[in-house]
């Protein structure tokens, strides 16, 4: 009887052992900071599997955790920039000046910033400029301000300048219906720059 | 303690060590392949909760996202959407597509449960301006009528996503164009002998 009590007893112990440790494991593959893609262009990652049918086991449930219902790359390509393009990580502290010259090799493109992977609250409720709505200068080239503080144009707020941990901003650039010559060159495309202009 | 006592404790200790990470590597993985299904319901359970509503085989016309009102994690700020959740369990569902002419991308997609993304067309794609898509059960022996075209899902149940980018969220008259073309689309269930 005594050794059925010990042998039970150790088979609880592996079992919440291995619980814990897939948990754990699992937790720290898919982990917030982790999120963005394998192709690196700067300060931008993205995955051409997102949505397809040849993503992999984990490209899927990262994309389920924080990008469900993702569209194909052929549709859209998505680069989240986690990082300014000196490498570190975004604050919701800090303003950036995110730039690009012109638009991409695509149908259209979007940008908008997430906080903890969801819109900033803002009275003016701006989460997003586009090629559309982006004011530009005249040679085409645009910036947005992405910051606490208010700025005269192209502002995307990014709430009342608490610190944050490190990737709780996200910058996600949305590229449409891209050109064929733009997806075989993704990791070298010219893309909008991500530059920390000061912190709180 | 002796020294078989000893080599006899570290083998148990060693047994149960390796029988513990053996099924953790199991757990890992099947935890892994999980989640997109998981976060499916999850995320249709709460939709269909903010709806007031537990009901399948409907599309919703749902306005621009805002911050609060975000249910989806990185949601799109630029796009009013049309959403619903199939059930091709017992019947097959058709899908009256109506294409807007606003110019700025459209798309439908379709998801099965576990977020394969196997069906999707755009406005530049589309090929017609109204078509009917009668999404089925994997190996239903429904039979295509004339203009429709069948799509099979993996899965009995789904998700119907589409998607009108408005070119300028703060424009009330794109916003009031937007809902007007979204509301021309809808879904319905298709009675038939043969499924």
């Amino acid at each position: 009887m005594r050794r059925i009590g010990v042998f039970a007893l150790k088979f609880v112990i592996a079992i919440v052992a291995a619980i814990l440790l897939a948990g754990g494991s699992v937790w720290y593959a898919l982990r917030p900071t982790n999120y963005g893609g394998e192709i690196r262009n700067g300060e931008w990652t993205t995955d051409l599997t997102t949505g397809g049918k040849t993503a992999g086991l984990y490209q899927r449930a990262q994309v389920a955790l924080y990008g469900l219902w993702a569209m194909s790359s052929s549709e859209t390509i998505y680069f989240i920039a986690n990082t300014d393009a000196a490498g570190a990580p975004l604050a919701p502290n800090c303003t950036y000046s995110v730039s690009g010259a012109g638009d991409p090799d695509a149908r259209w493109w979007s940008l908008t910033v997430y906080k903890n992977f969801h819109f900033v609250p803002n009275e003016g409720k701006v989460y997003s400029y586009s090629q559309t709505s982006v004011e530009r200068e005249p040679d085409d080239s645009w910036r947005v301000m992405v910051s606490p503080e208010k700025q005269p144009r192209n502002w995307l707020p990014t709430g009342d300048g608490a610190a944050g941990a490190a990737g709780d901003l996200k910058l996600v650039f949305r590229a449409y219906n891209p050109s064929q010559s733009f997806v075989n060159q993704i990791g070298s495309v010219k893309l909008p720059s991500v530059k920390r202009e000061s912190c709180r | 303690m002796s020294e078989i006592k000893r080599k006899n404790r570290f083998g148990n200790f060693l047994v149960w060590t390796l029988f513990s990470v053996a099924l953790a590597v199991v757990l890992h993985f099947v935890i892994v392949q999980q989640i997109p299904s998981l976060m499916t319901k999850r995320s249709v359970e709460a939709i269909l909760a903010r709806k007031k509503t537990t009901e399948y085989n409907r599309l919703f016309y749902n306005d621009l996202s805002y911050a609060g009102t975000d249910l989806v994690v990185m949601s799109n700020a630029d796009m009013r959407s049309s959403i619903g959740f199939y059930d091709v369990s017992e019947k097959p569902l058709k899908i009256r597509v109506v294409v807007p002419e606003s110019g700025n991308y459209w798309s439908i997609s379709l998801y099965a449960w576990n977020t394969d993304n196997f069906f999707v067309r755009n406005d530049r794609n589309a090929g017609a301006k109204e078509f009917d898509l009668i999404l089925v059960k994997a190996g239903s022996k429904y039979q295509a009528q004339t203009g429709e075209e069948v799509v099979e899902s993996a899965t009995t149940r789904g998700v119907i996503l589409m998607r009108y980018i408005v070119a300028n969220r703060a424009d009330q008259a794109e916003l009031a164009r937007v809902a007007a073309e979204q509301s021309k689309s809808f879904v319905q269930s298709v009675e038939t002998n043969q499924y």
